[in-house]
């Protein structure tokens, strides 16, 4: 069964203080899609050393939404990249679409 | 506790901060999103007790920054990945490493870690001063006021960092207020070639080259298309 985002690992972390919570999400709003275009743009110009960087980064908000297979999916994908191999890039792709879908609907 | 957060991840900066400053033990906690920057604080501001630090930052990793600090500063390391424990407890004053996303129980395990941890189990790795004399091998640059020597050979890669070079050498890493031009005029050796506009490297130290890169120590330094014909050339190709 594929695995949805969720908000556990957030609540976990705000420990019932729903200003810090609030704050959590909009930097992810804010964060996440940058991150993913600088991820693009690394991709078109064929700077996989660089996109590895990125898919690094990304995967803290991949484990913040409580996607594990998407993380351990990350990790294979950074290291993937790292030996030039960009095999991965459209299953990684919709582990980003998934996470957008979600925060678009919070 | 005065502490300080190293991550280019606002995110992560934000967790930390909050979990900073719920806890008694920290008076206060700054932020910082490149190891560059952090590292411009600390030279003025050497009274930082705590050094939560990000492994992965483009670039300038968390070992680059603390092969490269000239602080007392106990540093509670954060990443990723797991697998980079290991690597970490090679240095002294790495007190602890937080897996990310990190949770307040732990973050409070890792500050009670650095708590306990005495100043004089942290060994003194300060680079050594301005000598009485100096060789033609001998390249002296200033590090937090200070005149350093660098031994010309062990620098592995010179890597351009906008008003800062980052040195990188065996032993150690420097972040100096210069140019590639600049220090490219001071090491002039037939070993030493620029290879991208951001990087200089020492051919001796190349372990292996894989499509547009080469690899020296850990670093993977981009090789820019029109630089790779000269490199091709100064190899010793069978």
């Amino acid at each position: 069964m594929p695995e949805k985002p969720s908000l556990d690992t957030i609540n976990k972390i705000a420990s019932g203080d729903n200003e810090f919570e609030k704050r959590l999400l909009s930097i992810i709003k804010r964060e996440l899609p940058q991150e993913i275009e600088q991820l693009n743009e690394n991709f078109a110009a064929s700077n996989y050393i660089k996109v590895a960087e990125n898919v690094h980064k990304l995967n803290h908000k991949i484990n913040i939404f409580g996607l594990e297979q998407g993380s351990r999916k990350a990790v294979k994908f950074e290291n993937e990249l790292r030996s030039g191999n960009i095999e991965m890039k459209s299953e990684f792709d919709a582990i980003l679409e998934k996470m957008t879908q979600f925060i678009n609907t919070i | 506790m005065n502490c300080i957060i190293v991550d280019d991840e606002e995110l992560a900066r934000a967790i930390i901060h909050q979990f900073a400053s719920i806890d008694t033990h920290i008076s206060e906690s700054k932020e910082f999103d490149s190891g560059i920057a952090a590292i411009k604080y600390l030279n003025t501001n050497p009274k930082v007790d705590l050094i939560f630090l990000d492994i992965h930052m483009p670039g300038f990793n968390g070992f680059d920054f603390i092969q490269t600090i000239n602080s007392e500063a106990k540093i509670i390391l954060t990443t990723s990945d797991k697998n980079f424990a290991i690597k970490a407890f090679e240095y002294d004053a790495i007190v602890d490493y937080l897996v990310k996303p990190i949770t307040l129980e732990r973050f409070q395990k890792a500050i009670q870690k650095a708590i306990d941890k005495k100043p004089s189990e942290i060994k003194d790795d300060s680079t050594e001063e301005l000598p009485v004399s100096s060789s033609k091998d001998d390249l002296f640059v200033n590090v937090d006021r200070k005149l350093i020597k660098i031994d010309i050979p062990t620098i592995q890669v010179i890597e351009a960092k906008g008003d800062y070079i980052l040195i990188k050498t065996e032993q150690k890493n420097y972040t100096v207020h210069s140019t590639l031009k600049k220090i490219q005029e001071r090491i002039q050796r037939d070993y030493f070639i620029k290879i991208h506009r951001s990087y200089i490297i020492n051919i001796k130290e190349i372990i292996d080259i894989k499509d547009n890169s080469v690899l020296i120590s850990k670093n993977v330094i981009p090789i820019s298309r029109s630089k790779r014909p000269e490199l091709m050339q100064r190899l010793n190709l069978l």
